[in-house]
């Protein structure tokens, strides 16, 4: 677990590694952040999900004190925010920039020793992260000089630089090109490893359903689930039966949908995603199916999928807001 | 290490490195030397600028007032030449020279009411009336006197004035006001220069970071303040640099190049004393107006959403100082009067202000202070103000935000 401060000591509590409560920002009329709640687990990888427009990055600054919340309590590793808890966290966000006539050595040094590591120290430990993102050789190069794939490896490397507890990515995949996604999915799982806890945003279900084993689905500034993948996924309605037609039918489908055993269905051409109604079980929805005729070559008891969970949760709660996804 | 310190030491260098930077500390003092050469290159070569003067006085006054015009023209080195063409009453054209620039004809009653006519291929220039006029009253009243029986030369000697040595009393300041004129309109000048360059260096820095979306990297390590009063400090370190190194080779000309410049029809600058103290005061207003401008202009940048905003922003808040450099000039004619007072004590003008009146060493002590203990609250102030219009506009994309919108922000946060 990453329970290591600054000085190497051990942390003297177990408080999550980011506790919100009650958070609320507007900008003039319009409400970015509604009364969060929010518990991040120390060394857990956490997704903050949400639509755009859901108020994750309006957090993730709060969190990071470069916006100021109207009310609400914040702490990160059981204290409130100071410059000494920010430089146990790392950031990446979502609108990045370097200073584009600064050496990438001379940026990335800078932003270390901003974040509390000595020059000399800074210095070697940034040679060490170009080693291993392979920009050795471009040290004392202008950052306009490198590609924009370059830049975002810089822009990585500043927000881990100083070996932070905390690393918050805000849409850290946007932009990136599948080898670079690739290296960054890498580093994170390597990072997980090493005991930090992480916390990003995205609102694609692929990368939080690869990467978190927490989850939080934002909608309209609110969270609608929160908890572990797991909790999430049960929280959103019990059980799920995928099944295949064998061959499609119109009325096929329609069985399926009318039988007393179907909750909700979700449709896609041939297959299917049946939420089962309260109490039904697997076992007398396939025994009425098989009994009208109904040819599958599919029929599995699964959890909901994250997209569904997110689709229903952060859909249904924007169009309360009256708000669109 | 403070955060505002590193942000002030990569400000720092980052500002000395900008070709801006380079060129303008190089070419700083050459623009100073035009400033002493242009003057004698602008002004009408010697030789140059003939006037004939016919005189139908009949009483021989041409010869003396010719001259008493050349005497003009050599005294303020107008490089006038004056050709007297006599011996005849009337004057016909072909007696004027080709090479004359101008005619002054002498009638017959002159000094008895008819005027002197003065013709000029061209325009009339300022100089050479002038010394014509000074040279027709001249060559008059020598008339007059002489005719009265009085020795004119006498009469010079007996009007002759005495040079005027000012000191103020109580203070050590010592030097004649004369020769501190040039050293006001120069420092005056040059701080005005001064803070607007590096103010603007601020508001471009600001921009460019939020430009280079860098801003919010940076923000998450460093309090929005900090960032912004460390940029501050950092441009206005390397101002203080380039101004150092100006002023370090104005002195090390007027010490050993005076020669060198009164070889190339320059006038070398002779550097008054200034007391120690007036520098001091002369450093911490203006450390403290700069101060107070950047703060604004950071602001203002952090508004911005494209350069073309940043510079309509900068406008109104440029006013002040201009308004600032013209109460120098009034300050300067009597440093006591209520507009010099008040001056001081606004701290948008005491910048400038502050520094003339102790240069002249015009200032009392309890109102130095009174101005600097102001001063420092409005620094205080801006930096205040600053940071909270720089944290809650700086992430503000798009459209810029209204100043009611900007201050809303700043009231709900």
């Amino acid at each position: 677990m990453g329970t290591k401060s600054p000085d190497g000591s051990p942390a003297s509590d177990e408080s999550p590694a980011i506790e919100i409560r009650g958070l609320r920002k507007s900008y003039g009329e319009t409400v970015a952040v509604r009364d969060l709640d929010l518990s991040v687990p120390r060394g857990s990888t956490f997704a903050l999900l949400g639509p755009n427009g859901s108020g994750k990055t309006t957090t993730l600054r709060i969190l990071l004190a470069i916006q100021e919340a109207d009310r609400g309590e914040l702490r990160v590793f059981g204290s409130t925010i100071d410059r000494r808890v920010l430089g146990r966290i790392g950031y990446l966000p979502e609108e990045r920039g370097l200073y584009p006539r600064m050496t990438v050595i001379g940026v990335l040094t800078f932003l270390a020793e901003l974040k509390g590591v000595p020059r000399r120290a800074a210095r070697e430990r940034v040679f060490a992260w170009l080693e291993r993102v392979g920009l050795q050789e471009r040290a004392d190069d202008r950052v306009q000089g490198l590609s924009k794939g370059q830049q975002q490896k810089l822009q990585f490397i500043a927000a881990v630089i100083h070996d932070p507890e905390l690393i918050v990515l805000d849409e850290p995949f946007s932009g990136l090109d599948p080898i670079n996604q690739q290296a960054l999915r890498a580093i994170v799982a390597d990072l997980r490893g090493a005991g930090h806890t992480i916390l990003f945003s995205t609102h694609i279900i692929e990368h939080a359903e690869r990467l978190c084993d927490h989850v939080c689905i934002l909608s309209a500034g609110r969270a609608v689930a929160q908890g572990s993948l797991a909790e999430v996924k049960r929280g959103h309605g019990g059980r799920h039966v995928a099944l295949t037609l064998d061959p499609w039918s119109e009325p096929g489908v329609a069985t399926v949908r009318g039988a007393p055993e179907t909750g909700r269905v979700w449709a896609d051409g041939a297959m299917l995603e049946v939420a089962l109604a309260d109490g039904a079980s697997p076992q007398s929805l396939l025994r009425r199916l098989v009994a009208a005729g109904i040819g599958l070559s599919r029929f599995e008891v699964v959890e909901p999928s994250l997209q569904q969970v997110f689709i229903e949760r952060a859909g249904s709660a924007s169009l309360e807001e009256g708000t669109l996804v | 290490m403070s955060e505002t310190w590193i942000v002030a030491r990569r400000e720092f260098a980052a500002f000395v490195r900008t070709r801006v930077f380079v060129l303008t500390t190089l070419f700083g003092p050459l623009v100073m030397l035009g400033f002493l050469l242009l003057p004698r290159v602008f002004a009408s070569p010697h030789g140059s600028g003939v006037i004939a003067v016919i005189d139908r006085s009949g009483r021989g006054l041409g010869e003396s007032v010719a001259r008493s015009i050349e005497d003009a023209a050599q005294g303020g080195d107008r490089g006038l030449r004056v050709r007297l063409v006599k011996g005849r009453p009337v004057a016909t054209p072909d007696l004027v020279p080709d090479s004359a620039d101008a005619v002054v004809t002498l009638p017959a009653d002159v000094g008895g009411g008819a005027a002197v006519r003065y013709e000029a291929r061209g325009a009339a220039g300022l100089d050479a009336v002038s010394a014509v006029r000074y040279g027709v009253d001249h060559a008059l009243r020598d008339e007059r006197l002489r005719a009265q029986g009085i020795d004119p030369a006498a009469v010079d000697r007996a009007l002759a004035g005495t040079s005027l040595e000012i000191v103020r009393t109580g203070q050590r300041a010592e030097a004649s006001e004369a020769s501190l004129e040039p050293v006001l309109y120069f420092a005056t000048f040059l701080l005005y220069l001064a803070v607007l360059l590096y103010g603007n260096a601020v508001l471009r820095g600001v921009r460019e970071e939020k430009e280079n979306r860098v801003v919010e990297l940076v923000l998450s390590s460093v309090r929005a303040e900090s960032l912004m009063a460390g940029k501050v400090f950092g441009i206005g370190a390397a101002g203080l640099l380039q101004m150092a190194i100006w002023v370090a080779v104005g002195l090390f000309v007027s010490q050993y190049g005076g020669g060198l410049l009164e070889a190339l029809g320059g006038v070398a600058p002779k550097v008054p004393h200034v007391p120690v103290g007036s520098a001091l005061v002369v450093l911490l207003f203006f450390g403290g107006g700069y101060f107070l401008y950047a703060a604004l202009y950071a602001g203002l940048g952090a508004m911005a959403t494209s350069g073309q905003e940043a510079q309509q922003l900068q406008f109104p808040a440029m006013v002040p100082l201009i308004v600032a450099y013209f109460m120098v000039f009034g300050v300067m004619s009597d440093p006591d009067r209520p507009l010099a007072v008040v001056g001081s004590l606004i701290p948008f003008t005491s910048l400038l202000v502050v520094p003339a009146r102790a240069i002249l060493g015009a200032i009392g002590l309890g109102e130095l202070a009174l101005s600097a203990a102001i001063l420092a609250v409005s620094c205080w102030g801006a930096l205040w103000v600053g940071g909270k219009v720089y944290r809650v506009a700086i992430l503000a994309t798009g459209q810029r935000p209204s100043f009611r919108q900007v201050w809303r922000w700043m009231l709900e946060s």
